[in-house]
């Protein structure tokens, strides 16, 4: 790919990026039995983005040949030149941290699988929950990868290629009782294609029978009381919050745009026990559900340390960010398609572990709550948060208690961040997890557990 | 053509991609097949803080092509004019692995040719330049403690092309203008809560600032650097603003779709003639109605759409059914597309406010996913305390929870005025029986 943009890089008339991407995806979903997707699907093309004294143009086109290549850097042009006509802006030049280089390569070495034998492991999913737990009301089962193919070059040197792969396996389950309706989800796979994910099917089917065991278990479950609780977040949780909650208030294009993190800097704003970091590549304990390395104005990658300590110290910056809040950039611009501009977007966000466990956590609670599964969350410029909980426990006299049904839990942040008391020792990454702003963009969260007051929805 | 207009490419190609792929797609050994291309050709003006930051012009061309053997169905889908035999290969090689159904077939009923041509062909790019330097030297000037995020103003020209095997052809045509903002409030250490409102267009929107909803929702974020939770646990009354009508509705549409009725996971099934909501609730889709530029004149299977009653009076007249599902229940289609519109009331919005004896004016709801008995629980954005029939404050951390299909079952009242945002209209409901709380 990187052969076919370089010999441009010559025509290039002031700051310029020229990409050339395809994203790869395949969606396979089987709902109640019937194959309701059966997909593949590749988008491909080629945008160029000018910068010219404080104006942006960019442009793109599906049609990856002499022509369009040449039109999309011309326009680009042009719709930069066009902006500094009318608007007037008159900026410096945009800061640089060193050109991005390098080919970060993904591929599986697996042999790919066939639609035949990708459509009978989803079928042996199915049969075997249908079979084998006849009370299930609803299953649904999906797959979906997808798998983002990059090369970059740009004015100021960068050259970088890279194939990014995520494939996951989504089941969701439905039961009745009492004359409700009950559901828990599950996402598998993760980092990687298909092929690496899902060769031990035993293992998975295993894994299919607990998430029923956990159905059965939330549908005799109770309502939690409503009201401020202390809990422990599970994994799962602590990532959508880390991402969520701090990582978008953190996003500098976020902080220029009225976000409560733009007065916070420097501040105390958590637990001294807290320490978050938005990660490059793939984390450094290389399990982290995407890969990132060069980001898409070709500014090389570093890890961002959102707080330290408990200490607001940074935020995440595109080249444009940094140059109006007079730092470096940090490698956090990137784009979905080809036809998508980079914008400041996380990467690996997590908290940083401690060293307390799962058990001495549950023991510190009288009575509290396990919350284990999210279903989504939003957050705002305040940093006020609200997470929906899919799968969680109450905690009675320091022991696991009776699950709970579905449930909202919300906060402020930067409030609650203060009131962490324990962390544990592991860390786990989400397997998915896709972020919404203007465009969708892969993302990973994770961390430890934390133990920390909340406030619970229910009765 | 002036040379600051959009570039408008001649693209009869579109129509002979689809056809092409049907075509090739039978040579391969398919019983039938059916694609559509759309090609988009967009202009956007990005605006963040009180600047705009970039122009961008792109262009996008998609062909799904769909193959149908033994009763199975696969799909592949490529951009630009290259990639066509691949994705023609693995459609046949996704339909020879796939599941046989009989809903799998294509679309014969209909008539076999139809076009549709609607709104502008070419944008004036000055003026849509023009038109958002005017709103952020309003907004600097009207409301400095605002602060525009991720917004923009576009035109595009889409095209969609439809094929199949039976012979039908469709074309339709849209250009439209789009304006999204986002925006917080910043007044030296306080923020204000995002908010977000959108509008689409057939023609240029010259006054940004008379953009459906956003000057009220401007004025409402400047009032809203100092808010408080709502105190005691109570049961009370929303006011929903049209903007957040779509997230209190969504999930009970959501039930009435084919897939919810195929898998028994709605609380409607029966529900058909029955009152479903207060008799001042009147529901329709309306896909194909020329008031919304983001409608559509044919579904992902050539079928025409066309107006539905959902619910009329407060009582269920037509499920939402796609084509998979109208096959799977022995029902009419009825759905291929939403796009939703909720009739107006008799009440001014003042009246509903001074009509509350206590409650929450909620601008966004933020919450969970409601499970499929449809309770809900999430937290109030964007929102006011309302008391003794008037706004008294702005609300932080107050939790909203209850059932949205008793919620629908206790509308008070309907304003008259309507927000049409292009692709769905809603009006204010004052509705009552939530629980709200805070902490």
């Amino acid at each position: 790919m990187i052969e076919t943009i370089k010999k441009y890089r010559d025509s290039f008339g002031g700051y310029t990026e020229l990409r050339l991407q395809s994203n790869h995806q395949v969606q396979v979903v089987l709902k109640e039995g019937s194959l309701v997707v059966n997909r593949t699907a590749t988008s491909s093309g080629v945008s160029a983005r000018c910068y010219d004294a404080g104006s942006f143009g960019f442009s793109s086109t599906p049609e990856v040949d002499e022509a369009g290549i040449v039109r999309v850097i011309q326009e680009a042009s042009a719709n930069a030149r066009l902006l500094g006509q009318i608007a007037g802006a008159k900026e410096p030049p945009l800061p640089e941290l060193g050109p991005g280089r390098g080919n970060y390569d993904y591929h599986t070495v697996r042999r790919k699988w066939t639609s035949s034998e990708l459509l009978a492991l989803i079928q042996e999913v199915d049969g075997h929950l249908r079979g084998k737990h006849p009370q299930l009301l609803s299953v649904d089962v999906g797959v979906v990868s997808l798998a983002m193919e990059k090369a970059l070059v740009t004015s100021i040197g960068a050259e970088t290629y890279s194939y990014i792969p995520r494939a996951n396996l989504y089941v969701n389950l439905a039961m009745e009782h009492k004359g409700d309706i009950v559901e828990v989800g599950r996402v598998f796979g993760g980092f990687g294609e298909l092929e690496d994910h899902f060769q031990d099917v035993p293992a998975l089917i295993a894994d299919l029978d607990h998430l029923y065991d956990l159905l059965a278990q939330k549908a005799g479950g109770v309502v939690p009381r409503a009201g401020v609780a202390d809990v422990i977040l599970h994994p799962d949780v602590a990532g959508i919050l880390a991402h969520e909650a701090i990582g978008h208030t953190c996003e500098a294009d976020l902080v220029l745009g009225g976000s409560i993190a733009g007065a916070y800097r420097g501040r105390q704003v958590a637990s001294e026990k807290l320490t978050l970091v938005d990660y490059m590549a793939r984390s450094p304990d290389g399990q982290a559900s995407i890969a990132i390395h060069v980001d898409d104005e070709g500014t090389p990658c570093r890890d961002v340390t959102i707080i330290e300590n408990g200490v607001l110290k940074g935020f995440l910056h595109s080249k444009e960010t940094a140059r109006i809040m007079g730092v470096e950039p940090t490698g956090n611009a990137r784009a979905y398609r080809f036809s998508d501009e980079p914008l400041v977007r996380m990467r690996n966000t997590a908290i940083v572990p401690g060293d307390d466990t799962l058990e001495d956590m549950i023991s510190s609670i009288d009575h509290g709550y396990y919350l284990v599964r999210p279903t989504n969350g939003q957050a705002d410029a305040t940093s006020e948060f609200m997470f929906g909980i899919g799968l969680g426990y109450e905690i009675n006299n320091g022991k696991l208690g009776p699950a709970i049904r579905d449930t909202t839990v919300s906060g402020v942040a930067f409030d609650m961040l203060k009131t962490v008391t324990h962390i544990s020792k592991d860390t786990v990454w989400s397997r998915g997890g896709m972020c919404g702003k203007k465009q969708p963009i892969p993302v990973g969260m994770g961390g430890p557990a934390i133990k920390c007051r909340i406030s619970v929805g229910g009765v | 053509m002036n040379a600051l207009h959009q570039r408008v490419t001649e693209a009869p190609e579109v129509g002979d991609l689809a056809e092409a792929a049907v075509k090739q797609v039978m040579l391969r050994g398919a019983d039938e097949a059916q694609a559509i291309t759309v090609h988009a050709q967009t202009f956007e003006v990005n605006f963040e803080r009180v600047e705009v930051t970039l122009l961008r012009s792109h262009e996008q061309q998609t062909t799904e092509v769909t193959a149908f053997r033994g009763g199975k169905r696969g799909s592949s889908s490529f951009t630009g004019r290259r990639g066509l035999g691949s994705a023609v290969r693995a459609a046949v090689d996704g339909a020879d692995a796939g599941l046989p159904d009989e809903a799998n077939r294509v679309v014969a009923e209909g008539r076999p040719e139809a076009t549709f041509i609607h709104g502008p062909t070419d944008c004036d790019r000055k003026e849509m330049v023009e038109a958002v330097l005017a709103y952020v030297h309003h907004v600097s000037r009207a409301h400095p403690k605002i602060r525009p995020d991720s917004s923009h103003y576009s035109f595009t020209l889409k095209r969609v092309s439809f094929a199949n095997s039976a012979g039908l052809r469709r074309f339709a045509q849209r250009g439209a203008y789009h304006f999204y903002t986002c925006f917080a409030g910043r007044d030296g250490d306080r923020s204000a809560s995002l908010n977000y409102t959108s509008q689409s267009a057939w023609w240029p929107l010259e006054r940004l600032i008379e953009v459906g909803t956003l000057d009220r929702i401007l004025r409402e974020t400047e009032r809203s650097f100092e808010p408080r939770p709502i105190g005691d646990k109570f049961v009370g009354d929303l006011l929903i603003a049209p903007d957040c009508v779509p997230s209190m509705i969504g999930p009970m549409v959501q039930a009435l779709d084919g897939y919810n009725l195929r898998s028994g996971t709605t609380p409607y099934a029966d529900a058909l003639g029955e009152a479903v909501a207060s008799d001042g609730i009147t529901l329709r889709n309306r896909p194909a109605w020329m008031g919304f530029p983001n409608g559509s004149d044919f579904d992902a299977d050539g079928v025409p759409t066309g107006d539905v009653d959902v619910i009329v009076g407060g009582r269920l007249n037509s499920f939402l059914i796609d084509r998979f599902s109208s096959i799977k229940l022995g029902r009419p289609q009825t759905a291929g597309s939403l796009n939703l519109q909720l009739e107006g009331g008799e009440a001014s919005v003042e009246s509903l406010i001074a009509n509350t004896e206590r409650g929450v004016l909620l601008g966004r709801f933020s919450g969970g996913k409601p499970n499929r008995n449809l309770d809900f629980s999430g937290v109030a954005k964007n929102a006011f305390y309302i008391e003794d029939g008037r706004i008294q404050h702005a609300l932080s951390e107050t939790m909203v929870s209850g059932n949205l299909g008793s919620l629908l079952r206790q509308v008070r009242g309907v304003s008259k005025e309507v927000i049409n945002f292009g692709g769905g209209a809603y009006p204010w409901l004052a509705v009552g029986g939530a629980t709200l709380s805070s902490g």
